[in-house]
């Protein structure tokens, strides 16, 4: 294999120049598919950052009893934070809680009050594991447990709204990706199909010639990592164009990312020699 | 060289070959003659493998392989120049091109592609040849060529099917010449043909087959 290497690449280069109209179909099956995949791949990951963000800066606020003496809210910060060490606990004290209402709302409420009703209170961040409404649910009945807590608050609806839109994306870019993917399979495969036969008469004579089943195969093969780098590589193109239009129409500031942006190249090639490999396997005839 | 045991078989309803036994020594020049359908082209067939004997023994260089397949087949089909009664050269590639082929196979190196296939080409006069495409060769032409495509590999055996078919007189001495120039050097030929005459004084022996079963010589 290694002596005629050069002979294995020249043909299968020869191969996708010399039948350009099925290795035009098959480079277009593969662009289309992996970009359709891209698309969502891209745009899932972009949603789930972005509903990642939102669930990032989602905090739960246990409000400490008044009756409990501020001496004792130290201890009780320890108390919560033992529930879960991945918790982050932030103290806020009645002063700062005041402080930040009157920032919000009215500065002169508690001059006409005459004295601040708000309690202390702990603001906790929920580590990622734990953002999904069961987990969230159970810590926050935790936490409202302990001794010297009143109440716990959080935006459960926005929880469940988040999570359950990320689920759905999930299981719709898993569909449309297994469907994007066995289209583009089988759009390769039969143009991979198409090849073979339009080149069997090449195929025959390498064979009579002394070419081993093993080279003839690789060529094929090569062929189809070839078409696949071609359509990986227009993919990317549209992908990230289409990316780029997005953000240009995007007001709010979110930043659309593309990472591991030589994905699609990988699908692509991997796509191209697995339809190919199927369709050799079935129809090449050595 | 080349043996042939009791060897039989049918590739299509009532088309083959039944008990054929010959011996091919090294050197010679053996016709194989018969009216179509007789079996010639099938014997050729059976020798590089693309069809297999149902029942008897094919000894090819002192060795039989009944079940020789994948990479031992394509190492034993290099060994032979094969022409067939069509050219067969590739549409797509010119003279130059389809003359390399085998070596190309093989993976020699460039340089040496290139000297041997100008050496054949010379040899063959089709050097100012070289760049044009089949459809643009006379049917001689690309006869001469497929000849050269077949022996540029160096093989042990040249295996012709048909090797005047659909080629002019004066092309059809020119072939005459040069397999009677290739045997004399020393290459084993086994051609199969159904006109005998213009091989007199070439070939040394003839197998005459009538359907599917040697009538005489052996």
């Amino acid at each position: 294999m290694g002596a005629n290497l050069l002979f294995v690449v020249s043909e299968a280069l020869g191969g996708v120049k010399r039948g350009i109209f099925h290795s035009f179909i098959a480079i277009m099956a593969i662009t289309l598919a992996i970009t359709v995949l891209g698309i969502f791949f891209y745009g899932l990951v972009n949603l789930n950052n972005a509903a990642g963000n939102i669930l990032g800066n989602l905090q739960a606020e246990a409000f400490i009893s008044l009756v409990l003496p501020d001496e004792q809210h130290p201890q009780l910060q320890e108390n919560v934070e033992a529930l879960d060490e991945r918790l982050l606990v932030v103290y806020v004290s009645r002063g700062q809680a005041a402080s930040r209402f009157a920032d919000e709302f009215d500065p002169d409420l508690f001059n006409i009050l005459k004295d601040n009703p708000l309690p202390a209170s702990f603001q906790i961040n929920l580590p990622k594991e734990l953002l999904n409404p069961d987990s969230a649910a159970a810590v926050i009945r935790k936490i409202s447990s302990v001794e010297g807590i009143d109440e716990v608050i959080y935006d459960r609806d926005l929880l469940k709204l988040l999570h359950s839109g990320r689920k759905k994306l999930t299981g719709w870019g898993l569909i449309t990706g297994l469907i994007a993917v066995l289209l583009a399979i089988g759009l390769t495969f039969n143009a991979a199909r198409i090849k073979i036969s339009a080149q069997s008469e090449t195929v025959q004579l390498m064979s009579l010639l002394g070419a081993t089943p093993r080279t003839i195969r690789a060529i094929f093969w090569l062929q189809g990592g070839m078409i696949g780098i071609i359509g990986g590589i227009i993919s990317i193109i549209l992908i990230a164009s289409i990316t780029y239009l997005v953000q240009l129409r995007l007001t709010s500031g979110i930043e659309i990312v593309m990472p591991y942006f030589y994905l699609p190249l990988v699908g692509a090639v991997l796509l191209g020699i697995f339809g190919v490999a199927i369709a050799v396997g079935k129809y090449l005839e050595i | 060289m080349i043996r042939f045991v009791n060897v039989s078989l049918e590739h299509q309803p009532d088309r083959g070959i039944s008990g054929i036994s010959f011996v091919v020594k090294r050197g010679e020049f053996v016709l194989l003659n018969g009216p179509t359908g007789a079996g010639k082209t099938t014997i050729l067939r059976t020798i590089y493998r693309e069809i297999h004997p149902d029942s008897g023994q094919v000894i090819i260089d002192g060795q039989f392989q009944p079940n020789c397949s994948g990479h031992d087949l394509s190492l034993l089909r290099r060994k032979m120049g094969i022409v067939f009664p069509e050219p067969h050269l590739l549409t797509d590639r010119n003279l130059f091109e389809n003359v390399a082929f085998p070596l190309r196979i093989e993976g020699q190196p460039r340089r040496k592609v290139r000297l041997q296939v100008n050496r054949m080409l010379f040899r063959f006069g089709l050097q100012a040849r070289s760049k044009s495409f089949p459809a643009e060769l006379s049917s001689g032409e690309q006869k001469k060529g497929a000849i050269a495509r077949a022996l540029i590999g160096r093989p042990f055996i040249l295996l012709a099917d048909e090797p005047l078919a659909n080629i002019d007189h004066d092309a059809s001495l020119e072939i005459l010449d040069i397999l009677r120039q290739i045997n004399e050097e020393g290459m084993t030929i086994l051609a199969a043909t159904h006109i005998p005459e213009p091989f007199k004084g070439i070939a040394h022996r003839t197998l005459h087959l009538k359907d599917g079963r040697l009538s005489h010589g052996s």
